[in-house]
């Protein structure tokens, strides 16, 4: 008897044993899931980080200096960033809504003293309020807004303080502003002796004589593919190389892409995320694209954000940053991707991010000193440009090109962006250093003393304006001393 | 001590502990086998966001139980994906065959390659074509599909993605996440009030690159909903994913 109950014994013993191993080991459900091995993830920040704040400013200010005299700053200039940091600092209150033929807006121009901030493509209120001190009621919170416009009223010695629409058709006077006529004046007294320029129709501006601009050589770094690679996927160890037909290469761990182009230079992130039943608000776009940059790779230098424009059709939004180099943006020479970070986004959720891998050398190889041409040549190159319905702004830009042994050249050149936010090449800088005289290609107008035109007055400029052919001899407004003050050179810009 | 006793009483608790042992070793080896799940393996904070946005499965769902271990497929195209020809049948078939793999081997086999390797899918398909997906592991590439068109019951034409499989030494195989596991995020972020679940399926299905010949699928769930709406989820990492391709 007891040696079968030793049996029975030692069966049910070795019988439980080997049930917990089935339970423990062989079975669904409770089984263990190995990780995968990781490989070490970088998560070392490659370049540096940015603020929204750093990122908003006006692509140009327009100083309107009265008697129909106008000149442009741009970002960066010395006399630019004094005046936007006291704007910066003061406090709009107040706004209401009216329409914008309320104003005559050319009388303004022409007479009035005043400071324009001009932010392209517009900024939206909600960002903007990030920046400028606003307060405002929800309607103006939502909307975007592509000028501020502040001026002295001449007669009455009042200060008013429009917020422009970027739907061209609403303004928002802020009616307690703390701006004073004096600040005014000191804004406007800093455009004295900078190159004038002739307002167009269409809120272009023409210098009347030429633009000292830099041409640099530049040298870069690059970042490797593989380390983006490391820093955009999650798990390194499940994402694979696969090799295009071109034999650049993209990464792939099934759901996410990178694919690498230009040779190493130029990354194409993609990543397919659902739309979610939430709310698209561009502000959370916005702060998703910068922190997600900060997080990918970083900023190389000074960037300006760039309003994408309503909802498109799929429900996205391509936000982007345009690189600066320098007073001015950079524009890539095709087919150089380079310049310029995007990002589609919805529900602040990154499904693509492009990006160049280069960092530019904090000094310059070589400098030269160029002429963008001013007057009636690019006035003419302007009237003459194919797609001149389509265009919408006339900037100095700096092409980008690429040369042998890691280096861009940036070449000065007015550009022109289209309706559809691309950027064209209107005219090259002036070959050579020297600076064209006033009569020559590109320089400023030559003044006949026997052909005085004292008026000034704004009916003069605007005929001016429609009528190209006539520029050369009515624009020497003020007499012989506009030929010293045109073409002056102004502000000179930074060299690096 | 009286040793006789002391084997009883050990007999007895080692018997317990079998039964218990054996009941969870059973009950486990039940539900490996069952290969359906029910609605209510879902968490309840799921079902309660369901009924909160009125989401609904279609009646005669079926929801996989099943979590295998998968690996993602590499693979290279002979016949580019998407925009790829269609072909006219010389000699249309009768459609009737596709649902015998036998008879449709011999009906199509000399003229549309791999055949054999593609499955009949009844709810993509439509009132134009049946929809026909390469199978790998007995699990549907949703990337790579095989569409004949048919016109009065006659298969007229074909459209194919060829492909080829690489061997990757890369390629890990995870346990994929189960059907209701998967599901839970979909139906609480991404599904719009009212949706119908159509299907859940697990597969392949990865971004497709327009520039490289060769692509990456990893194991994902298809859910199809009852408007035509298609989502895919990671089956290992869970991330959702729609259908709209974004590489130009």
């Amino acid at each position: 008897m007891e040696r079968v109950k030793t049996g029975v014994l030692i069966v049910l013993v070795v019988l439980s044993l080997m049930q917990s191993y089935l339970l423990a080991y062989s079975m669904p459900g409770l089984g263990a899931t190995l990780s995968t091995p990781q490989d070490y993830v970088n998560t070392a920040l490659m370049g540096a980080e940015e603020k929204v704040e750093n990122l908003i400013f006006p692509e140009d200010l327009v100083l309107h200096m009265g008697e129909g005299k106008h000149t442009l700053l741009y970002p960066a200039m010395n006399f630019y960033d004094r005046i936007y940091e006291r704007i910066r600092g003061r406090e709009f209150k107040g706004f209401q809504r009216s329409s914008i033929r309320a104003v005559d807006w050319k009388e303004v121009r022409d007479r009035d003293q005043g400071v324009e901030l001009r932010f392209g493509r517009g900024v939206p209120v909600e960002l903007l309020s990030k920046v400028i001190k606003l307060e405002g009621d929800l309607l103006f919170l939502s909307d975007v807004i592509d000028r501020i416009w502040i001026f002295n009223k001449r007669e009455s010695n009042e200060v008013r303080t429009f917020f422009f629409s970027a739907d061209s058709s609403t303004v928002y006077e802020s009616v307690r502003a703390d701006l004073t006529a004096q600040d005014i004046e000191t804004y406007v007294g800093f455009g004295e002796f900078q190159t004038l320029y002739t307002p167009l129709e269409d809120e272009l501006y023409i210098p009347q004589g030429p633009l000292q601009s830099v041409e640099a050589v530049v040298g870069y770094k690059s970042y490797s593919a593989e380390q983006m690679q490391g820093n955009l996927f999650f798990d390194p160890a499940v994402t694979r190389a696969i090799s295009n037909r071109s034999g650049s290469q993209i990464y792939t761990d099934g759901k996410r892409g990178l694919q690498v182009d230009q040779n190493g230079k130029w990354i194409s992130y993609t990543d397919p995320v659902a739309r979610q039943e939430l709310e698209d608000n561009i502000g959370d776009n916005v702060y998703a694209s910068i922190a997600f940059i900060n997080q990918h790779g970083g900023w190389d230098g000074m960037h300006r954000f760039i309003y994408p424009g309503p909802m498109d059709s799929s429900q996205t939004q391509i936000i982007r940053y345009q690189q600066y180099y320098g007073n001015y943006p950079i524009v890539p020479k095709e087919p150089f991707l380079y310049g310029d970070m995007r990002l589609r986004l919805q529900q602040g959720a990154v499904s693509e991010y492009e990006r160049s891998l280069l960092t530019l050398q904090s000094k310059a190889e070589t400098k030269a000193v160029k002429w963008l041409p001013g007057g009636e040549m690019l006035e003419k190159a302007l009237a003459s440009y194919i797609r001149r319905g389509e265009t919408t702004a006339l900037y100095p830009a700096l092409i980008a090109v690429h040369l042998e042994d890691n280096r861009i050249r940036f070449q000065p050149a007015w550009v022109v962006r289209l309706t559809d936010g691309s950027q064209e090449m209107l005219l090259p800088a002036l070959a050579g250093s020297e600076k064209p005289m006033p009569g020559e290609p590109g320089g400023g107008p030559i003044v006949n003393p026997d052909k005085k035109d004292n008026g000034a007055s704004a009916e003069t400029f605007e005929e001016v304006g429609a009528n190209g052919a006539a520029l050369p001899k009515s624009v020497s407004t003020g007499g012989s001393k506009a030929a010293v003050t045109v073409g002056d050179g102004g502000e000179e810009p930074l060299l690096d | 001590m009286d040793w006789g006793r002391a084997k009883n009483v050990l007999i007895l608790a080692f018997l317990l502990l079998n039964v218990v042992l054996g009941y969870q070793l059973w009950s486990n080896i039940r539900e490996g086998l069952s290969t359906s799940a029910e609605a209510d393996d879902l968490s309840p904070e799921t079902l309660r966001i369901m009924e909160e946005k009125g989401i609904r499965l279609a009646d005669n769902i079926y929801i996989p139980a099943e979590t295998p271990e998968l690996q993602d497929l590499t693979y290279r195209l002979k016949t580019k994906l998407g925009d790829n020809e269609r072909h006219v049948l010389k000699q249309p078939v009768e459609g009737k065959i596709i649902f015998n793999e036998k008879q449709l081997i011999e009906g199509l086999g000399a003229v549309i390659p791999d055949i054999d390797q593609y499955v009949y899918d009844g709810t993509t398909s439509d009132d134009k074509k049946f929809v026909f997906y390469r199978m790998e592991q007995l699990r549907p590439m949703f990337d790579v599909k095989l569409e004949l068109y048919y016109e009065d019951q006659k298969i007229i034409a074909y459209r194919q993605d060829v492909i080829e499989l690489v061997p990757s030494d890369k390629a890990i195989e995870n346990p994929v996440l189960s059907a209701t596991i998967a599901m839970a995020p979909l139906i609480e972020k991404f599904l719009a009030p009212g949706a119908v679940i159509k299907e859940i399926k697990l597969g392949y299905h990865g971004q497709t690159f327009a520039k490289s010949d060769t692509q990456v699928s990893a194991p994902s769930w298809r859910v199809l909903l009852e408007d035509g709406n298609v989502y895919y989820i990671h089956a290992v990492s869970g991330e959702v994913v729609t259908e709209e391709e974004l590489v130009s």
